[in-house]
């Protein structure tokens, strides 16, 4: 233990004499951050702008306009009116991502089976937002192109009693219906499948929580998840899993030192160094959680009570991270070998464990793996932390994970550290 | 005391030190001389504890490496070739480290530190990184770190590589005031004025074996015949070293 503690020390006050390296790449992933929230500007999740100019003014161009209204699109894009001249000056502006024109004649030309137009005009300055309007639309578009086809009949009936202007007689009304509802009937087990039951888990709790609790049913699961708040348990691990390796890669800096060596030739040979070394990047990495997350409380508004515990969780997780990354370091050859070996970890975690990438913004197949991932897992059971949705058994299953398997990659890393860098 | 009785140390079918033995007394500074390759480092690694022989053994003080490291080591002092110690942080902070290292406790490093600073001629500069310090200095904190805990047993692997005459003089008169005091040292270095000048008894090893062992007077007499055969003039260590090991380069 003696050799472990004055290892551990010693790090820690290299790192703090020379913090540079460390704080840089515990800093980038807050920077990729902020820099997208920046290009995505304002706060909360991204919207698109859409201005409408309706030349038409039609019950066919509202329908389409309607379907941009539906809750989920809406949340993505912001819709308004403006004539043709006002919707350009406010795009030339920057301030609209897109601009969609319905000309005249629009409804004639869908209702006759000719192709009508719509002009979609994209703000070049943006490229995110906008594309986002184009895939809707083009859905939205083949999706009435489809009606076209299949309703052409009644749609043929409906045009003949708009152009006679008088109250249709029953037999049109009858033979419209009918026109919709046979093919409707014959697609209906394909096209209308069984309504899909979601079942939301925990909310009697949150609702309990929430008349007893005041501030903190707040924050609590019913609360909308923003932008920053989406990335920033991913921020946090996109850290640890950065520094871990930064730290990692100083075994290769003993070995040519020669400390190392130095070491190992002491009085307790090499029996505190490599889990020294880890202890000394699991108090680094937790003071790195308890900064980022200070931040994360002012500019995320996270309660102060829920910090201790996910800096405590976190630092625990970490141990298991910084010593399978060491091990990783060590079973390499070379210094550049190393590096590119704990990369070919570190990446694919970042990638696939939500922590560049948001689970909740992956497709579902790529979720269901980073669900799985053990930054996925931590990640998971950090949102909880934060967001006050309480402890659950899989939070201190991955606890426990966390510790044994740190345990068991420091006495492999100690193995290999010896046979590695002095052939023993 | 140092003691090495047919150490043997092979690496696959590479035999780097073929069952050399050797004695080292109090107060002696041992030149253990030989080619690059020719197996001192690995026989220093060896004796340090640092790698396993294959066979053979050591004592240091009486005491096997092999049997009992951590009692073996207690006494032992390493001074390697690499400027083994931290650049970020100060001078005083390493040698509290190394100290630590090496079973030294907070009283003895706050009396012991201090003296040592003073003794390599770092005392005014021991609070400063030593990432700011000249080679020289480094190599004098290298010789210090190996010295901290007043070995009786030192193991020198040319610790004077790449230093200004001024810091050389001062680490061999260190090294010649620890073995007044009984030390044993064992001492590498591709240096054969130094060596001549400090070392007394020799060892010459070449490709893991012992090609000549014993006193300068004791080495130059055995050569002496051959020496004479040879037509070298002035008969010094270089000359005999160069002859005995050919004019190769080696790796």
């Amino acid at each position: 233990m003696r050799q472990t503690w004055l290892v551990l020390q010693k790090d820690l006050l290299r790192w703090r004499r020379d913090p540079v390296g460390l704080l840089l790449w515990a800093a980038i992933p807050l920077a990729v951050v902020l820099l997208m929230k920046a290009a995505f500007g304002g706060s909360g999740t991204p919207t698109a702008q859409l201005i409408w100019v309706d030349q038409d003014k039609t019950l066919i161009t509202q329908a389409l306009r309607t379907a941009f209204e539906q809750e989920q699109i809406a949340e993505l894009i912001e819709t308004t009116d403006a004539d043709s001249t006002a919707a350009m000056e406010t795009l030339g502006k920057g301030k609209a991502s897109v601009v969609v024109i319905f000309p005249r004649g629009f409804a004639d030309d869908y209702l006759n089976a000719k192709t009508p137009k719509i002009t979609l005009i994209k703000n070049p300055a943006q490229n995110i937002l906008p594309k986002i309007v184009e895939e809707t639309f083009s859905i939205l578009v083949d999706g009435a192109s489809y009606l076209q086809y299949v309703f052409d009949e009644p749609l043929q009936t409906l045009r003949d009693l708009v152009a006679l202007d008088a109250a249709p007689p029953d037999s049109s009304i009858l033979s419209i219906s009918r026109g919709i509802s046979a093919p409707l009937e014959q697609a209906g087990a394909y096209l209308l499948p069984p309504v899909i039951g979601v079942e939301v888990l925990g909310e009697d709790e949150e609702t309990s929580g929430a008349s007893a609790g005041g501030e903190s049913a707040e924050a609590s699961s019913g609360k909308e998840i923003g932008f920053l708040e989406l990335f920033f348990p991913g921020v946090l691990l996109m850290s640890m899993l950065f520094v871990a390796q930064i730290l990692a890669i100083d075994f290769w800096v003993e070995d040519r030192n020669g400390t190392y060596a130095r070491t190992v030739s002491g009085v307790d040979g090499d029996a505190g160094f490599v889990l020294g070394k880890t202890l000394a990047g699991v108090v680094i990495l937790t003071a790195i959680f308890l900064t980022l997350l200070l931040i994360g409380r002012f500019a995320l508004q996270i309660h102060l009570q829920n910090i201790l515990p996910a800096v405590a969780y976190l630092g625990a997780c970490s141990f298991g991270f910084v010593a399978a990354i060491n091990y990783l370091v060590v079973l390499a050859k070379t210094q550049k070998g190393a590096t590119v070996l704990s990369s070919m970890a570190v990446m694919p975690l970042v990638m696939l464990g939500g922590s560049f990438f948001p689970l909740e913004a992956m497709p579902a197949g790529l979720r269901a793996i980073g669900e799985k991932t053990p930054n996925g897992l931590v990640g998971e059971q950090l949102k909880l932390i934060l967001f006050d949705r309480g402890a659950t058994p899989t939070m201190v299953v991955t606890l426990v994970v966390a510790l044994v398997l740190g345990s068991f990659f420091v006495f492999l890393a100690r193995r290999q550290a010896r046979s590695r860098f002095v052939g023993a | 005391m140092i003691e090495v009785e047919g150490l043997r140390k092979v690496y696959g079918d590479r035999v780097a030190v073929d069952g050399i033995s050797f004695r080292v007394e109090p107060g002696q500074v041992f030149g253990l001389l030989g080619p690059n390759g020719a197996g001192k480092t690995t026989t220093i690694s060896c004796l340090s504890g640092l790698i396993r022989a294959t066979s053979g053994a050591v004592r240091l003080n009486g005491i096997d490496v092999a049997a009992d490291p951590k009692r073996a080591k207690a006494n032992l002092g390493v001074v390697p070739q690499e400027l083994a110690m931290y650049p970020e942080i100060s001078a005083r902070e390493n040698l509290a480290f190394w100290g630590g290292v090496q079973g030294l406790d907070r009283g003895e490093l706050s009396t012991k530190i201090p003296r040592m600073l003073e003794r390599v001629g770092l005392a005014d500069r021991a609070k400063e990184p030593v990432k700011n310090f000249s080679g020289g200095m480094k190599r004098r904190l290298n010789l210090a770190i190996g010295l901290i805990h007043d070995p009786k047993v030192v193991l020198m692997d040319e610790p004077t590589v790449g230093v200004d005459p001024q810091s050389r003089v001062h680490i061999l008169d260190l090294i010649r005031d620890r073995a007044k005091a009984g030390t044993s040292i064992v001492y590498t270095t591709h240096y054969m004025d130094e060596a001549e000048g400090l070392c007394d008894p020799f060892l010459i090893l070449d490709q893991g074996k012992v090609i000549a062992n014993g006193g300068l007077e004791e080495l130059l007499e055995q050569a002496g015949n051959v020496i004479e055969r040879a037509s070298i003039p002035q008969p010094s260590l270089e000359r005999l070293f160069i002859h005995l090991t050919g004019k190769d380069l080696r790796e």
